[in-house]
Parts: structure tokens; C-alpha cells; sequence
């Protein structure tokens, strides 16, 4: 299927099934029946004790109030009454006042709601950024059939990385970002729970989304194999030339490794850590622009609604339980209208709603990047995890690994940093009974690499210097299948029988260390990693002596020119 | 030490007196997660709107700044990481007066401080 009409499709789909699902959650309003009892504008704390806490919730200051009323603690009931007020002030939590309205308007949000999404998800569809898939120098990571066009959309909003070396493109990234093209072109329909104004519209529970934070995976695709043009004549040989008509063929693509980590500690970003994450990110809240709208109406009736204000929390703190939800619907109504009336245009209600639904969009975006900002800081420092890769090798058996990883940082000043693995392979399926030896446990493995930061020597400002140990235990030999008639690249065999279809190593131990200087400047990034390596074999060399490899490199990011 | 009162007279509960008049520090006490200012819009503007000079950000959620006599507009813009982060800002001090609460969806805060 041609991605033109994957495309259409979706769309389709979507504008069919969009007017039906917005009518469903917001025909009716939405009024207040959990006010006491749900988290309207409430914070989660769990620990609040004494006075008042302005991030109780509405419902537990109204319980502060009248708890304190009836103590006659007029100092403590105060501290509630101002707080209770602030959620009714767009300066102060803004978000609040957005809820309240999009609640009362519930049949004005529907419809906005409708043409708004479809705009957006018309733009996320056919937005490819890059150059076409037709060009031979594409920038997109994959483009090409279902699952490429879905991943380059995930790739093009930020939730997916890739990075492609010769002819293997790799993805990765954690298991929440993959949801964040669902977020960006849902204008706040689907969120994270913490920022969903738009009551009963889809949201992710924070706590799941903070485990699949914790999930990463990468995959390698191998994109060497080409397509093929198919072209059949169309009219008759003339004069020795012909007309055809070209197909083309789909691309196709072999996973040559998949890994999945899971992070089993680590210690919780610091607000520096996450500062610098941010900042890295270059994350302002984009919010601002859509809060400055709402709290302009506010400005412009400032007299009337600090009236309105005082009058709600009088009303809404001289109702009780089983009033305090028809109380504040009428205190909503008459905020919409105040509101309303200093919006000069004749759709003042409709307007007053787009500006809130506006917020709540701006908000769930704002949140899908500061999860990709604390996920990315939570991965800097992992202390244990568990990794497990998939990996399909050229002409090798596929086998699994699965490897502990620890790391941690040995001084207070973080220069010092050693990090060990350990890990088990073993081929996916039983290796013929003919090799001697083998078996399903390919291997084991054992590392550990000590890394210094080296301080700071004139312009050479980010410089380490690394030590590494690496020990195999190759205890089922290393594998490889082969066709007499057409050689491995790379490899060649001499004696080989004609018949023969996997050749295999000899088990043994395999030690390597490595000892790595890389001098480098943070400013201009570059970098030049100076190395020596000394082992005893690999898995399919046997030396009869120790050989040493020096190595030496130039990095250069490209990046560092286009920043600041 | 200057510290800072509510002021009574603004019905709104959102205006400040810091008495006397001088250095002061707000510190955002994140209740879950980690709150830090957004600190581009993080801003005090003085009676004619313009940016008192010489404020800063000792650490991601602290603000320092040093007020004069008369009446400026407190900005403030914040980051929840992650995006559940709860938080209350905070008069940087024993006891320090409580400004307001920061909830996932507060984003930014304006109130009014005299001095």
C-alpha cells in the first residue's frame, strides 16, 4: 500500500470517529458531582497537617474553613479563605479557571473540540519533515510502509530517536514517548492525568507513564536490502523501443538487533540535573502565550471580578454538601458571563472557550516535555539495570543476551565513575548436535570500566581518561553459516568441505583491556579519543600471543556550530 | 532580616508587604516530584513595568531579589519534572510566609509586592 493512502485513511478514520467520541463525553455539561470526593485542582498531598496548604485541594480548604469556624480559629480560617480564592484567580492557578469553564460550557467545548482536532491531526499526518522518501538522500529515519510511516510521525514529534550509520538505521528511545504524538495532536484531549482540564477526555495515569519512563528499547534496522522496479510493456515494440510501466517495489528492512533496558534504580534527578536537562532541551513552557489571553479578560474586568470573587468564596463557603456543587455551577456561569463580556467579539461564549481549551492544549504539551526532560535526566544516572538484547547477526545463529548493569559514581564530585555488567547469551534455538560442544549457553561475560574526568587543562575542558576490563567465557563456540558457493564478506575459508553449512571457533576464554584517553573541548565539541586495546583472541581469532591495537580518532559535532 | 506579611487591604489575598525594605530569597519547597522556576519568565517589574536589575537564581528553585521602597509585580513562571510535581512557594526563611501552591496545570503566578 502506497503511503499517500495509509495516510488518507487514517484521516478518514479519524474525522469519522472524532464527532462521535467528542459528542459522547461533552453533550451533556459536566457539572460538579465529585467536587468532594475527586481531585478538582487538587494537589496530591497526603501529608498536609496544622494550617492550610495551598495545594490541599478546594475541598480540603472548605473542610479547613468551616473546621476552623467552628473552633472559632478565625486566623487559620482566613489562611483557607485566601487560598480557596486563589483557585478561582486565573493569576494564580490559571489551569483551575480554565476547568471551570471548559466544565460549564460542555456543549460549545464538543464542537470546538471537533474542528479543532481534526485541523491538528490533518497537519501531524501529513507533516514528513525532511526531504521526500523518493530522494536518494532522505533525511527520515524509515519511510516506508505501515509501521515506517507511523515511526517516522513518532520520529518527526520528538518520541522516538534515531541515528543511522551505513546502512543500519537505529531507533530508540522509552516507552511513554512513544505516546507523545497521540499527545501533541490531541489538543489536550489525551494527556498526562496531572494537566487534564478537559474532564473525562482521555488521560494516562502519571504512575504508569513514570513506569514506562523506566523502559527503554532500541532497535537496528538493517535497510540494505533495495527495492526493485517491476515494468511491464504497455504497447507494441516500435521501431525498437518500447513503452513500460514501473512499479515500484516495496523496500524492505531485517531487524539485526533489538534491545530492551529496564531501569531497576536510580537515583532521582536533582532540580540541577533537571535545570540543565531543560535547558539542553531548550523547554519553555509554551503555555504563556494562551494564559496571557485569559488572564487579559480578568485585567479587563478587574474591579467586577474581585467582586465576583469575594461573593464565590462567600457563597461557596456558606454552602454545605449538598449544595456546594449547584453553587458553584452558578458562581461558573456568572464568571463565563463576566468573562464573556470583555471579549468584544458577537461568539464571546465560543471565544471564551477556545482561549481555555487553548490552555489545557498548551498544558498537555508542556507536560509531554517535561516527562522527555525528567526521563531524560533519570537515564543519566542509572545505578542498576537490566538489559536484554535480541540480536540477529549476518550470517550467525540469532542469540539473546541478558545483562546486569551497575554504575556509580565513587567520589562526591562525580569525576570518578566505575560501571560493571554482567551477562549470559545463549543461542535461540539448539545449535546442531554436529559441533562438538555446543551448546544453548553461548556464553558469559564479564566487564567493569572505571572512568576519571580529567580537570579542566586550558581549552581542553572535557577530557577522560578510561580504563576497561573485558572477560569472556565462550563456552558453546561461536557460530557462523556459510554457503561454500558464495563467500562471506570479509571472510574467507580455505579446505572448506563443499557441503558444509555452519564452520565454528574454538571455546576458550577471551580477555581484552583497554585503556582510553579522550581529550576534548565542551564549546566546540570536539574531541579525540586516543586508544590502546590488548587482547588474547575473539570469537573467532585464536592468537598464540597477546595482541595490541592502537587506535586513535577525530570527533567533531556539528551541533556545537548551530548553538550558541 | 526583612520578612514579608500578607497584605489585608487586597481582598484577592494576592499582594505582599516585605517589611523592611531590602534583600529577600522565595524557595519553591516541591511537595512531590521537583518544581524549578522557569527562570526566562521568572521576572520583578517595578511601578513603570520594567525588570529590577539584579536578581538571580542561587539555585533551580530559588529567587533572589532586592526591593526598594514601593510597589512591583511578581512574575513567576515554573517547571514540574515530572509533569505531576507539586510544590509550594515559599518565603526563603524560618517560618517564611507561604505564597501560594503549585499544582501540575499552575504553570505561572503573578502577585503584588510592597515594600
Amino acid at each position: 500500500m502506497q503511503k499517500p493512502e495509509i495516510r488518507s485513511l487514517l484521516l478518514l478514520t479519524f474525522i469519522a470517529f472524532t464527532p462521535l467520541f467528542a459528542e459522547t463525553l461533552f453533550g451533556q455539561q459536566q457539572p460538579f458531582p465529585t467536587l468532594f470526593t475527586n481531585k478538582w485542582c487538587q494537589g496530591k498531598v497526603t501529608d498536609a497537617k496544622g494550617y492550610p496548604t495551598p495545594i490541599e485541594g478546594f475541598a480540603a480548604l472548605w473542610k479547613d474553613y468551616r473546621d476552623a469556624k467552628n473552633v472559632k480559629d478565625d486566623n487559620k480560617a482566613r489562611v483557607a479563605r485566601r487560598f480557596l480564592g486563589y483557585y478561582l484567580d486565573s493569576r494564580q492557578q490559571v489551569g483551575c479557571v480554565a476547568d471551570l469553564i471548559l466544565r460549564a460550557d460542555a456543549k460549545v467545548v464538543s464542537h470546538q473540540l471537533v474542528s479543532s482536532m481534526t485541523a491538528q491531526f490533518v497537519t501531524a499526518v501529513e507533516k514528513q519533515a525532511g526531504s521526500s522518501v523518493a530522494s536518494s538522500g532522505t533525511t527520515n529515519a524509515i519511510s516506508k510502509n505501515l509501521t515506517s510511516s507511523l515511526l517516522s510521525l513518532a520520529n518527526e514529534y520528538g518520541a522516538l530517536t534515531s541515528s543511522t550509520s551505513g546502512q543500519t538505521t537505529t531507533v530508540g528511545g522509552t516507552l511513554d514517548q512513544l505516546l507523545i504524538p497521540l499527545e501533541r495532536s490531541s489538543n489536550g484531549l489525551i494527556s498526562d492525568c496531572a494537566v487534564a482540564l478537559i474532564k473525562n477526555a482521555t488521560c494516562i495515569s502519571s504512575d504508569l507513564l513514570g513506569v514506562l519512563g523506566r523502559v527503554s528499547y532500541s532497535a537496528s534496522l538493517d535497510l540494505s536490502q533495495p527495492s526493485t522496479i517491476t515494468g511491464s510493456a504497455t504497447e507494441q515494440a516500435a521501431g525498437g523501443a518500447q513503452q513500460v510501466t514501473g512499479t515500484q517495489g516495496d523496500n524492505s528492512f531485517s531487524l539485526s538487533q533489538f534491545t530492551a533496558k529496564v531501569l531497576m534504580y536510580a537515583y532521582k534527578p536533582s532540580a540541577s540535573d533537571l535545570k540543565a536537562e531543560s535547558d539542553a532541551e531548550k523547554f519553555t513552557p509554551a503555555a504563556a502565550s494562551k494564559i496571557k489571553e485569559l488572564r487579559d479578560l480578568q485585567d479587563a474586568v478587574d474591579e467586577k471580578w474581585e467582586v465576583w470573587q469575594n461573593d464565590a468564596k462567600d457563597a461557596l463557603l456558606a454552602a454545605d454538601e449538598t449544595n456546594i456543587a449547584h453553587v458553584m455551577d452558578v458562581q461558573t456561569q456568572k464568571l463565563i458571563q463576566l468573562l464573556s463580556g470583555a471579549i468584544s467579539k458577537s461568539n464571546s461564549e465560543e471565544e471564551l472557550v477556545s482561549i481555555a481549551l487553548g490552555i489545557a492544549a498548551a498544558e498537555a504539551n508542556d507536560a509531554t516535555t517535561e516527562r522527555t526532560v525528567y526521563d531524560k535526566a533519570l537515564w543519566k544516572k542509572p545505578l542498576a539495570s537490566f538489559e536484554y538484547d535480541f540480536n540477529t547477526p549476518a550470517n550467525q545463529p540469532t542469540n539473546s543476551t541478558f545483562r546486569l548493569i551497575y554504575g556509580q559514581s565513587l567520589n562526591k564530585s562525580k569525576s570518578l565513575k566505575i560501571t560493571a555488567n554482567g551477562a549470559a547469551s545463549i543461542y535461540d534455538s539448539q545449535p546442531s548436535s554436529s559441533i562438538p560442544g555446543a551448546s544453548r549457553l553461548r556464553d558469559t561475560q564479564f566487564g567493569a570500566e572505571g572512568d576519571y574526568t580529567i580537570p579542566a587543562v586550558g581549552m581542553l575542558n572535557s577530557s577522560l581518561l578510561s580504563m576497561a576490563y573485558y572477560f569472556q567465557d565462550q563456552t558453546s563456540p561461536a557460530i557462523l553459516n556459510v554457503t561454500p558457493s558464495s563467500p562471506l564478506s570479509g571472510i574467507s575459508f580455505t579446505g572448506l568441505s563443499s557441503s558444509a553449512t555452519q564452520v565454528f571457533t574454538q571455546t576458550g576464554h577471551i580477555h581484552l583491556g583497554q585503556v582510553k584517553l579522550t581529550l576534548g573541548n565542551s564549546s566546540s565539541g570536539f574531541s579525540l579519543p586516543i586508544s590502546v586495546t590488548a587482547s588474547n583472541r575473539t570469537e573467532l581469532v585464536v592468537n598464540n600471543k597477546i595482541s595490541i591495537r592502537p587506535q586513535i580518532g577525530i570527533s567533531y559535532s556539528f551541533d556545537s556550530l548551530l548553538s550558541k | 532580616m526583612s520578612v514579608f506579611a500578607v497584605d489585608n487591604s487586597d481582598p484577592t489575598g494576592t499582594t505582599f508587604v516585605e517589611s523592611p525594605a531590602g534583600p529577600a530569597q522565595l524557595i519553591i519547597k516541591s511537595k512531590t516530584g521537583t518544581v524549578i522556576f522557569d527562570q526566562t519568565n521568572t521576572v520583578i517589574l517595578d511601578a513603570s513595568g520594567k525588570a529590577v536589575a539584579g536578581t538571580s537564581f542561587p539555585t533551580p528553585n530559588q529567587f533572589k531579589f532586592s526591593l526598594t521602597a514601593g510597589k512591583f509585580t511578581l512574575k513567576t513562571s515554573y517547571q514540574c519534572h515530572p509533569p505531576n510535581s507539586t510544590g509550594v512557594l515559599v518565603e526563603d526563611a524560618t517560618n517564611g510566609l507561604v505564597f501560594d501552591g503549585i499544582l501540575p496545570s499552575t504553570n505561572s503566578q503573578i502577585f503584588t509586592l510592597k515594600a
